[in-house]
């Protein structure tokens, strides 16, 4: 059974959080630039449209470069990485990811996921959601 | 690593207490309910066109219906054709046999899909493909054209030797494995048989959809019968001859966390059932057996639906399934035409996360067709499955594929369980599933 070592990673998070630094992603806030690129007009005759009510949608850059194999990940962590367990929208997970394949992070659902990936696909993957 | 339960571990710290945490790694606030998750929108500037059709409207078809759009386009049409109002899941209905869950919290709405997403929704059903002419026939007559077609039908079910008519699951002997009304049938025998009595599940022989699901269900209703009718007990007639998934979890839950509830039979192949009196006949390793049940909940063999069968596409060697082109899906029968989710015969599951990601790489190759691109050469997907082993534990098991050149077929590169069944597992698990379902029907 994994038992995550709280204590001393609570404390290590402790030191970097009051320390003031970030623990990773570039911001959570949206990109600006690409909203407005994805407001022209298409001349698309399909008679399919698109009502985005909600008025914060996710609007993705369009960068297929590891998008699928970044998809593996949005059945447990939602789509786009937004919505189930930790967060990984917009985040940098590439050393998380590398900790949990070196079986550092215990034997748990998330290290048995990781470890069926390799190096390049997990780069390729962060790198992606970092930028999706 | 996430900065949100960081911080309510340090507020629990200073507060004096640290809650042990079940919860380090699980997201506390509900982030998966559709009042908190933002939507993708649909991008108009992919330079994307070409119209698909859907047939069915599950895990997979539903997944591969939103996925063709955000990725997608506008310019991509998608009609989805599909006989039910909504979807019923078939994963945590087991909790419905325990009082856990209700079957209607279970109903997932298509309307995000539509509304949100710009998907077309044909409600009915399709009687024919004419793959000549590149389109579909419905049961009112109407026909959809397609420039590619996906099936996502999921499965029928075959009767058991001594049955007449498959109504038998509907009234007498449910089997539950499409979750709906034979499931709150199975619920309300299982509430009305007497103490004492026995439950009898039967299991067919390999491939059937959900492979723990089967021993998850034993465990489940053994649970709840030693709280509620004791001395009863659970006989499990497996036809194939060892439990086909985390042996070691479920022997243990056989063997020891049910002790005395369950018996675990292996090697037994039904021969005979009457599903008035629940009578049924077996053999086991050569020897004739009999047992009646109290609440008998049959298991049956599975193929894909008959459609696919008059259209040429079951060329699984047992001819129940239809064997595609793991890199796009595509039937290896026919041209144009993709089958996904628990009608595919590949080496992968039947099951609704992992045929949640067979959705996303169709989707994929096909906005590649249209792009006058080849498939992702190199497709990885990923199976995931919490069961719950009692009312409040559960075990789990993953498995990542990568595609396999040398065969043609997405191998295992990991195979994993989790060490026994935990209370954090069960939490893990509404977790899970509530995102599973959030990023195929949200």
């Amino acid at each position: 059974m994994e038992k995550p070592n709280w204590l001393l990673r609570g404390l290590a998070i402790f030191l970097v959080f009051s320390l003031g630094a970030c623990s990773g992603g570039s911001g959570d806030g949206e990109d600006i630039s690409n909203i407005s690129e994805n407001t022209d007009t298409s001349e698309s005759s399909n008679e399919n449209t698109t009502v985005t009510g909600s008025t914060a949608a996710i609007v993705l850059s369009g960068s297929s470069n590891g998008r699928l194999l970044a998809s593996n990940c949005y059945q447990c962590h939602g789509t786009n990485g937004i919505g189930g367990f930790d967060r990984i929208y917009k985040s940098n997970v590439l050393s998380d990811l590398r900790e949990f394949a070196s079986g550092a992070e215990g034997s748990g659902i998330m290290a048995a996921h990781a470890q069926g990936f390799t190096d390049a696909q997990m780069q390729s993957i962060a790198s992606y959601l970092a930028n999706p | 690593m996430d900065r949100r339960n960081f911080l309510s571990l340090l507020l629990a710290s200073s507060l004096g207490s640290i809650s042990l945490s079940s919860r380090l790694w699980a997201d506390d606030e509900n982030e998966s309910s559709a009042a908190g998750t933002s939507l993708t929108a649909v991008p108009s500037n992919t330079g994307l066109s070409g119209n698909i059709v859907v047939v069915g409207g599950g895990m997979a078809g539903n997944t591969l219906a939103k996925y063709l759009r955000i990725w997608g386009g506008t310019g991509v049409g998608v009609t989805l054709v599909e006989k039910d109002a909504a979807y019923t899941s078939n994963i945590m209905s087991n909790l419905v046999l325990n009082g856990q869950r209700s079957l209607d919290a279970l109903r997932y709405s298509r309307s995000t899909l539509s509304d949100h997403y710009g998907v077309t929704l044909r409600s009915g059903t399709v009687t024919s493909i004419e793959a000549a002419s590149n389109r579909v026939v419905l049961a009112d007559g109407s026909s959809l054209n397609y420039d590619r077609l996906v099936l996502a039908p999921g499965l029928t079910f075959d009767l058991l030797p001594g049955m007449s008519s498959a109504s038998e699951y509907d009234t007498l002997i449910p089997h539950a494995w499409q979750a709906g009304a034979q499931t709150q049938l199975l619920r309300d025998q299982l509430l009305a048989m007497p103490a004492g009595g026995t439950v009898v599940i039967s299991i067919p022989l390999v491939p059937f959809r959900c492979p723990p699901g089967p021993y998850e269900r034993a465990c489940v209703i053994a649970d709840w019968l030693k709280n509620n009718k004791p001395g009863s007990r659970v006989v499990v007639l497996d036809a194939n001859s060892d439990i086909v998934v985390e042996r070691d979890n479920f022997l243990h839950a056989f063997n020891v966390i049910h002790a005395g509830v369950i018996d675990y039979q292996p090697g037994s192949v039904i021969t005979q059932v009457n599903s008035v009196t629940r009578d049924i006949s077996y053999t086991q390793n050569g020897f004739n057996k009999q047992i009646s049940a109290g609440v008998f909940n049959p298991i049956p063999p599975q193929r894909a639906p008959e459609l696919l069968s008059q259209a040429g596409l079951l060329n699984s060697p047992d001819k129940r399934f239809a064997a595609v082109n793991v890199l796009n899906y595509e039937s290896t029968a026919a041209v144009g035409i993709h089958i996904i989710g628990d009608a595919s015969h590949t080496t992968q599951p039947k099951a609704g996360h992992v045929a949640n990601q067979e959705a996303k790489v169709c989707a994929d190759a096909i906005l590649r067709q249209f792009a006058g691109q080849q498939p992702d050469p190199a497709p990885v997907t990923n199976s995931a499955c919490y069961s719950p082993i009692t009312a409040t534990t559960a075990s789990w098991l993953s498995g990542v594929y990568q595609y396999d050149s040398a065969s043609a077929s997405m191998k295992l590169s990991k195979l994993a369980a989790s060490a026994g069944a935990s209370n954090r597992n069960y939490t893990d698990m509404s977790t899970w599933f509530n995102a599973l379902m959030q990023d195929s029907f949200g």
